[in-house]
């Protein structure tokens, strides 16, 4: 007999019965619960307990709502307490409840009234209280498959239940799972908790399942799960004060071990008969649903094809479908994209695994994406299946412009040679930032320049040249170099006369202004000074092609000289100033003359 | 006094002068690497989005990159890098023509680059004209190699070195009178010499023939300058042409590609065989 007490998605009205303890000493008390599933506005259920059950108290009423995957369910419980008086077995129910018209009856609880152990006062109150508590009856564990025999990749749900007694305190709950080498494993949801009546006790369940895909056929066992925990006892005469309680140190703490039996399963291979060309290891059950976009094309442009493969089984290794090409010149075809989703965990694994694979039709004829083929193998049915979706209608429309861009030569496949070139492709593009400047500014569009890049060495080469010259000609050449320095040794001559006109020194003056003028006249002409008289320099002056005013000009110069050099009369300034002007402009004359 | 403040006030000008230059280059290249950058950014966006089949997204992007590098151009920057990167982008966008075009361009700038000899190549083998422009020797090559090492930029700055260095030589001779100075002076003189003809023979092919590439899909070579005229034959993208003279918006050209029957015609020479007018629009000067 097995009854779940949490019906989550219960729609109708039950009514169960439990109880605390299945065996009762005559005297003692247990407690008896009717629980209804499914309402709130119930009357009290009926139940007539046997005549040596006395009725300690009760109804009490207990209201309980829960919210499971979005279903409410609520549970109404009513508890009495009963203390047999005599010793025997006794059937408790079935309760009647009789709701909108309608008589539900409950289950029914086997009762064991046992004689009443006498107290021995020597006895320890802790140990004898232990002895009587049949641990292994109020906690234990169960490892379950929901199939004994299976093919190889089928899904095989493995249930691992912990079912201890209502109201046990556990604490350190620690689960070993089935080792599972030749599975593939996928844990199916969070754990379940839930309450369940087993021979009329009210048991609390926590179960855990997995999805098991075999990996190989044969004899296969699954190993047993194993479970510990510590169970908190009070005890009796221990101290039970707040503080104790919230340390949790009220009780004492008893490990339990518990492990599972070993599970059995015969995998069997899939068959080889019937089996079709394309099935590519997928178990289960599961359609197909195929999208084009876009449905009008040019030649070489790409169609994606979505192919939804959605179902029950592992959805991870299912095998990509086939396109059911005619020519294989017809489509360009690309490697598919896979994107797997798991949309339920519950009661198995559910989900879809979406292929996306782009096709490019190479020319307008065609006018059909061929039909698409998927194979699966149903454990349930035991025989391979083949999805096959109808070829699809689409538009390829000449492409008039050939695809602009360019990736490859067409005749890339004609080179010869011992490597085969696969593609031809321009090279990259050149980004050197360091390089990179304006070769615009070209020094040959610059005329100007150029002009002064090549007149300027040249005009220093020329310059250089005459210096030099000239240098070597002072050096050289004493005619040269008293001609050259003749003018200024006459002016540095002319200034001291002037200097003797302020001191108004005559005769001084006189002489250094005739010893000027001679001296100029011998240099420019490269004379010895002592060569030239005042009777001579005219006929010298005249050789060299001077003027016959110029001549007598300095012949008038050089008497004012000497009558202002011997005679005793007074010179005044002005005359002196004179004679100094004229000389000036003699020596000027010869200057740009000789 | 004053001739020293003068002095002081033109080295002064001559600084500013020189750093205003100098600042003014540097922020021009900053601006022009900023475009360069993002136009090798966008060609490589598309490169990117072929790799991915999506080709619209491609074409997009390669045409920004051509704009984006027509603009620097368009502004007064030039780089062999550019002209070379627009010919790529303008491969990439189908118009081979075009892409022979700007690597010619770039080729002169950057006359050492393999890959733009290599880009050219590969185009051509894809043309449908067959060439016929002689090779030169490879000796020639070998032997001259600065002419084909140097772009023409280079080749002047070497000249201009090459001068200043024979002129400080003749000055320093002018001064110090020693016979290993006499003997620089003649190198410096023989390799400026050699430079001069170089320089000479570059910009004379560089600015004086002019050249271009058929950047229309097919064009007809016609006897004159107008459609009244009878086309000739017939040459498709990619072609080379010299271009010969210019009337209305016609030029005259002579094609380097391979004629039939031009071997046939003993009485004509082939320059005159290969000569005939075609409109501006479908070529693209070098």
């Amino acid at each position: 007999m097995l009854n779940l007490v949490s019906v989550a998605y219960a729609k109708e009205i039950k009514i169960v019965i439990s109880v605390d303890k299945t065996v009762v000493e005559v005297g003692n008390h247990f407690r008896l619960t009717i629980g209804v599933h499914g309402a709130f506005d119930t009357d009290i259920p009926l139940i007539t307990p046997p005549e040596n059950f006395i009725l300690m108290y009760g109804p009490s009423v207990s209201t309980q709502t829960s919210i499971v995957n979005n279903v409410v369910s609520v549970f109404r419980g009513f508890t009495y307490s009963f203390s047999p008086t005599e010793e025997g077995k006794f059937e408790l129910g079935p309760a009647t409840l009789e709701y909108k018209g309608k008589v539900y009856t409950s289950n029914s609880v086997k009762i064991e009234v046992v004689k009443r152990t006498p107290f021995e006062g020597d006895v320890d109150p802790g140990r004898e209280r232990s002895k009587r508590i049949d641990i292994n009856k109020r906690i234990f564990v169960e490892l379950t498959t929901d199939k004994k025999e299976a093919y190889i990749y089928e899904q095989i749900i493995e249930s691992f239940k912990l079912i201890f007694q209502k109201g046990l305190p556990i604490d350190d709950l620690d689960y070993v799972a089935a080792s599972t080498k030749s599975f593939l494993a996928e844990k199916l949801g969070e754990e379940r908790r839930y309450e369940e009546v087993r021979d009329g006790i009210l048991y609390n369940v926590i179960e855990l399942r997995t999805a098991l895909f075999p990996l190989v056929s044969g004899n296969i066992e699954i190993p047993p799960a194993k479970f510990n925990c510590n169970i908190i006892i009070r005890q009796q005469g221990y101290s039970n004060s707040i503080f104790d309680e919230f340390t949790g140190r009220g009780g004492q703490r008893y490990p339990v071990e518990r492990s599972t039996d070993s599970i059995k399963l015969k995998i069997k291979p899939l068959p080889e008969s019937d089996k079709p060309e394309d099935f590519a290891g997928t178990v289960g059950k599961f359609t197909m649903d195929v999208l084009a976009k876009p449905t009008k094309v040019k030649v070489g442009d790409p169609i994606t094809l979505s192919i939804n493969i959605r179902g029950e089984g592992n959805i991870q290794t299912i095998g990509e479908p086939v396109l059911v090409l005619g020519d294989k010149k017809d489509f360009k075809i690309y490697p598919a994209e896979t994107n797997t989703t798991i949309t339920d965990r519950g009661e198995g694994v559910r989900g879809e695994k979406l292929f996306r694979k782009v096709v490019e039709p190479q020319h307008e004829d065609i006018d059909m994406i061929p039909a698409i083929s998927f194979s699966y193998f149903d454990p349930e049915l035991e025989k391979y299946k083949t999805i096959t979706h109808d070829p699809m209608p689409i538009v390829v429309e000449h492409s008039e412009v050939e695809i602009p861009i360019r990736l490859t030569l067409d005749d890339a496949e004609n080179v010869k040679g011992q490597v085969k070139i696969l593609t031809k492709d321009i090279l990259p593009i050149m980004s050197d930032l360091y390089s990179f400047r304006n070769q615009g500014f070209a020094v040959y569009n610059k005329p100007l320049f150029l002009a002064f890049i090549f007149l300027t060495p040249i005009l220093v080469v020329i310059v250089c040249i005459y210096v030099q010259r000239h240098r070597e000609l002072l050096q050289t050449d004493v005619g040269y170099a008293r001609k050259k320095r003749a003018l200024s040794r006459a002016k540095k001559q002319l200034s001291n006369a002037r200097h003797l006109v302020q001191l108004g020194n005559p005769s001084e003056f006189y002489s250094t202004l005739a010893k000027t003028v001679m001296e100029h006249i011998a240099d420019k002409l490269n004379l010895a000074p002592a060569s030239i008289t005042s009777d001579n320099i005219s006929g010298i002056l005249k050789g060299r092609g001077a003027s016959h005013d110029v001549i007598k000009e300095l012949k008038q110069c050089l008497e004012s000289c000497d009558y202002g050099r011997f005679s005793a009369s007074q010179h005044s300034k002005d005359q002196m100033v004179r004679t100094l002007d004229t000389a000036e402009e003699f020596i000027m004359y010869l200057e740009k003359q000789l | 006094m004053r001739r020293k403040k003068i002095l002081i006030f033109l080295v002064l000008c001559l600084a500013f002068l020189c750093g205003g230059s100098v600042l003014a280059e540097a922020l021009t290249r900053d601006s022009g690497a900023d475009t360069f950058f993002r136009a090798n950014k966008e060609y490589s966006a598309g490169q990117k989005a072929i790799a991915e089949k999506r080709e619209q997204e491609a074409v997009e992007k390669f045409e920004h990159a051509v704009q984006l590098y027509e603009k620097l151009l368009g502004s007064g920057f030039v780089n062999g890098q550019i002209y070379y990167n627009l010919g790529n982008a303008y491969y990439r966008l189908g118009t081979s023509g075009k892409a022979i075009v700007y690597y010619r361009r770039a080729e002169k700038l950057l006359p050492r680059n393999p890959d733009i000899k290599a880009n050219i190549n590969l185009l051509k083998s894809d043309f449908v004209d067959k060439e016929s422009i002689s090779q030169l020797p490879e000796i020639l090559k070998i032997v001259c190699f600065w002419y084909f090492f140097l772009n023409l930029s280079e080749i002047t700055a070497i000249t201009v070195y090459m001068y200043l260095a024979l002129m400080s030589s003749i000055l320093f001779f002018i001064f110090v009178k020693v016979q290993w100075l006499k003997n620089i002076i003649i190198v410096f003189a023989s390799c400026l010499l050699v430079m001069v003809i170089s320089l000479g023979i570059k910009a004379y092919s560089q600015h004086s023939i002019e050249r271009g590439v058929v950047i229309a899909d097919e064009s007809r070579i016609r006897y004159g300058p107008g459609e009244e005229y009878e086309p000739r034959f017939e040459i498709h993208e990619g072609a080379e042409v010299r271009i010969e003279e210019k009337k209305d918006k016609w030029y005259k050209v002579y094609v380097y590609v391979d004629v039939e029957g031009i071997r046939d015609d003993e009485d004509k020479k082939e320059t005159e065989f290969k000569t005939g007018w075609i409109p501006e629009a479908e070529i693209g000067k070098i």
